[in-house]
This record gives C-alpha cells, structure tokens and sequence, in this order.
C-alpha cells in the first residue's frame, strides 16, 4: 500500500500552465483571454467561461455551476477535483501496480478592480510523513506525524496590473515563470527537467508586455520561503513568443538559477503550428542546459525535448502524440531518457473531462517504464 | 558562441562513462532531480521520513538509517534502486542503469563524503 500512496503522489497534477491546442482550436489566442492571469492557470475569465461551454466542450454552461449561481464581474471562482486510476510497469518483482485515488481538488479564487486583480489557488498535496522507512535497517527516527496543514499548498497566489487596454502586466506572488510549451502535464521531461515539475513554482516579479503578434515575459525569483518550492534557487527566467499568422507560433526561452550546489542555465526554443482545415497542432520544444556543480566536478550538458501532433477529430475530443527525450549527460550515451506518449481527452460537457493517457519509457539501453493512466476530471 | 560547445558535446557522445563518483556529483547530478523532488523526498514532503535536498543531511541519514553501509554492494539503496526482491525507486520510473552502477561505485568506494 506504501508504494501504491507514493505513486499517487508521484503523479499528482499540476495545472499552472495552459493547453496550446486550446489556444488554436478556441477564439482565444492568448492564455490570458481565457484566465485572470496573464500567462495561464487559476480561475478563468467569463470569457474563458463562455469558450469553454461553447467551442471547447461537446456543450453544455460554462459558467460557475453550471450558470445556477451568477458570479459579479469582478469575482472569479473555480476549481478542479481530479481522480485517477494508473498502471504502472517499471520492472518491479511485484509486477504491475495498479492503483485508483483522487489526484487533484483545487480551489481558485480571483478579485479584479480596474487594472489590478488577485488570484490565489489552493488545494491539497499529498504528503506522507508516517510512511514506513523504506530500509529494513533504518530506527525510523526521523519519520514525523502529519498535521492538515501540512496536506494543504498554494501553488500560485499573485497580486497582477495589467494594462485595461492590453500590452503590458506586472505581478508578484508565487507562479511558474513562463517558458516554453507551458505544458499543463508536470511529468513531461520540458518540465520536469527543466524547473517545472509539481509545486515547484516559485516567488518572483515579473512582467512583460503582451500583444496581438508578440508576447514577452520576464521574471526573477527565488526559492518559496514559506511553502518548499523544489530548489533553493535564486535566478530568472524569460521568454518570447512570436505569432505572425493565427496558425504559427515560436518562441525562445531561458533559464538560470544558482543554489548552494550548482549554476544551472537553459535555453531553448519552441514552435506551435495549426493546420485549421484538419484541426491539427503540430508543436515543439528543444532546450539545452549547462548545468555547473561547484567543487566536484562532472560538469554536464544536458538537452531536452518534447515534439508531438495533436489532433481535434470533433468538437470536444482531442488526441496527441508525443516524443519526449532527456539526456541528463550529454557526454555520457547511456543515460539517455526516451519516452512516447499517446493521450486522448474527451469534454462530453462543459466542465466534465475524462482523459485516457499512456507513456512509455525507455531509460538508458536497459530499463523500461510503461504508464497508463485514467482520469476523470471536475471542473467547478 | 558557448551554446555552440553543445553541438559538439552531442556529437562527442560516448559509452564511456567518466562521470565523478563522489557524493557531491550523485546528489546535485542523480539524487536531487530523480529522488529530492517537491511531492517525494524533499524537506516538505518527507516520504517514509526520508529527506534528500540537502547533500549533508541526506549524507548523515543514508548512512545513520543505513540505506548506505560502506562498501556493501547490497546495500538497500542500491535493492531499492535496481528493485531487486523489492519495489522500484524511483517508483514511477527507474534511473537508467549508468546512474545505479554510479551509486554503487560510490558505496562499493567507501561512500566518502
């Protein structure tokens, strides 16, 4: 049951980033038409509301349950309860682990006045203090008891201006610097890999300008000094993106970060193209890092990459294919990370959405991981 | 112009591994990416009670709680890591191989610190 509780919490979801097939198949080509942030993520905007009962979904009311309860313009409330069933095959004696849990509840609150709005998400992790030591050996001793707070995080809380006319926004809080893809799925390589994987958003400022064609964003940040946020790391990220028709969109980013142990700096590209006619997203993204230890040596360089269609067959139902590479040493063939993926999503109604997922991986010339994953997913 | 030396470090991709096998390298390089993260054995979370973002207390407990003995090969790290009569850790993926023989030169080498 240990492991089982472990897998849950290894896949737990992360939705601070956005969907780009939504951004082409939608009237919506910029994250923050659909949301109160202007990157993506957290409560959605009415407008956000309205595309998704009528252009995302196969029908159904967007709105705030269902449109039973009308919310004021300047309030926003949302949230998402998530449950799963996995399988998972990474070559343990014990064979396959099936296991079925809730992976995701969430709860989104926004308060807009003019320019400046708010937005705080909160919701619960899964942490696992009292879980039997995973030695034989070990006294246990440092195995500790939980409280409910300990379960409860805000992965993104900000306070934003954003221009009334559109252009240019400033915020600070806790939100992920904006980079690449902006993937929502926290377990692909681009983001994992790259300073993006679950809670690890961090605190900063940031700013940038958003426009019809051009989108720029800059941030710096630090480490969570209330709520753990992956690395103890200082630094800053920024990124452009580029659309010069509404079907082609690309982009540059970069990273950098330094901790106690290493300078860590990525920078890469990515593409979206959108065939309108077959409904069909072809998109991209290529990063290098260097990755600097101090004092040990082992300097490496790393290379990561995510490359997929995704294809909308009707209205409400989309379908992707992914090829994910991670070579955590560039100098070194054999630990090379490899995985395909294949996913399909399906809105019946609007707020209702079942995703049926599977990822296979290929770690190095030798091990293999095999993942299949089932997802019933409540937007509020 | 640095960006260009990744071109060439694809291209000078080998079999050999010449990777340091101290515990400074395996907890920047192997440790804090694969096993430290957010929801698994970071200061916060502390799955099992296990802690491993930090390379001194993460030292101190896989030795004290002896998921580490010195120069033992079979030590349960190295059990869990290569599921070897028990489950896998990471358990949503294993670590390639290459990374596993790297922890176990560092323990079959004494596990310096």
């Amino acid at each position: 049951m240990k492991w089982l509780v472990v897998l849950v919490i290894a896949w737990l979801a992360g939705t601070a980033h956005a969907y780009p097939h939504y951004q082409f198949s939608s009237d919506s080509n910029r994250c923050g038409m659909c949301h109160v942030a202007p990157t993506g993520g957290g409560p959605l905007t009415q407008w956000g509301r309205e595309e998704f009962g009528e252009t995302l979904a196969r029908g159904g009311n967007g709105n705030f349950l269902h449109g039973a309860i009308e919310l004021p313009d300047w309030f926003a409330v949302g949230g998402d309860l998530r449950f799963a069933a996995l399988a998972n095959d990474t070559g343990s004696p014990e064979g396959t682990e099936l296991a079925a849990f809730p992976m995701q509840a969430e709860l989104s609150l926004g308060v807009a006045s003019g320019a400046w709005s708010t937005s705080v998400t909160v919701g619960l992790r899964g942490r696992i203090r009292s879980g039997a030591p995973t030695s034989p050996m070990s006294t246990a001793s440092s195995v500790e008891s939980a409280t409910l707070t300990d379960y409860v995080i805000s992965r993104e809380h900000t306070i934003q201006w954003k221009s009334e006319e559109g252009g240019a926004y400033v915020r600070a809080g806790r939100f992920a610097a904006p980079h690449g893809l902006r993937l929502a799925d926290h377990s692909t390589y681009v983001r994992r890999y790259l300073g993006y994987n679950l809670f690890e958003e961090t605190y900063g400022i940031g700013g940038g300008w958003i426009g019809d064609s051009l989108e720029v964003h800059a941030t710096a940040f630090v480490a969570d000094p209330l709520q753990y946020a992956g690395r103890e790391e200082v630094g800053g990220a920024a990124m452009v993106e580029w659309m010069p028709t509404d079907t082609i969109a690309v982009g540059a980013s970069t990273r950098g970060g330094v901790t106690s142990e290493d300078v860590r700096v990525s920078a890469g590209a990515h593409g979206k193209l959108w065939f309108a006619p077959g409904k069909l997203l072809l998109q991209a993204q290529v990063d290098g890092v260097r990755q600097e230890l101090r004092d040990v040596g082992g300097d490496r360089w790393q290379l990561v990459g995510y490359a997929g269609p995704v294809w909308i067959p009707m209205r409400g139902v989309y379908t992707g294919l992914a090829y994910q590479i991670f070579d955590e040493d560039v100098a070194v063939r054999a630990v090379t990370r490899q995985a395909a993926d294949a996913w399909i999503s399906v809105l019946p109604r609007a707020h209702v959405e079942l995703v049926l997922s599977g990822r296979a991986q290929r770690l190095g010339p030798h091990e293999r991981a095999y993942n299949t994953m089932l997802q019933v997913h409540y937007n509020l | 112009m640095k960006w260009t030396w990744l071109l060439f470090a694809l291209a000078a991709c080998t079999d050999v591994d010449e990777r340091p096998a101290n515990w400074g390298y395996l907890h920047a390089a192997v440790i804090v990416p694969s096993c430290a993260t957010a929801s698994c054995h970071s200061d916060e979370a502390a799955v099992a009670g296990v802690k491993l973002d930090d390379a001194d207390t993460a030292y101190e407990l896989l030795l004290s709680d002896r998921y580490v003995i010195a120069g033992d090969a079979a030590s349960p790290l190295l059990q869990l890591l290569r599921a070897n009569e028990r489950d896998r850790m990471p358990p949503d993926a294993p670590l390639p191989l290459a990374d596993i023989e790297l922890v176990e030169a560092w323990i079959t080498g004494g596990a310096p610190r």
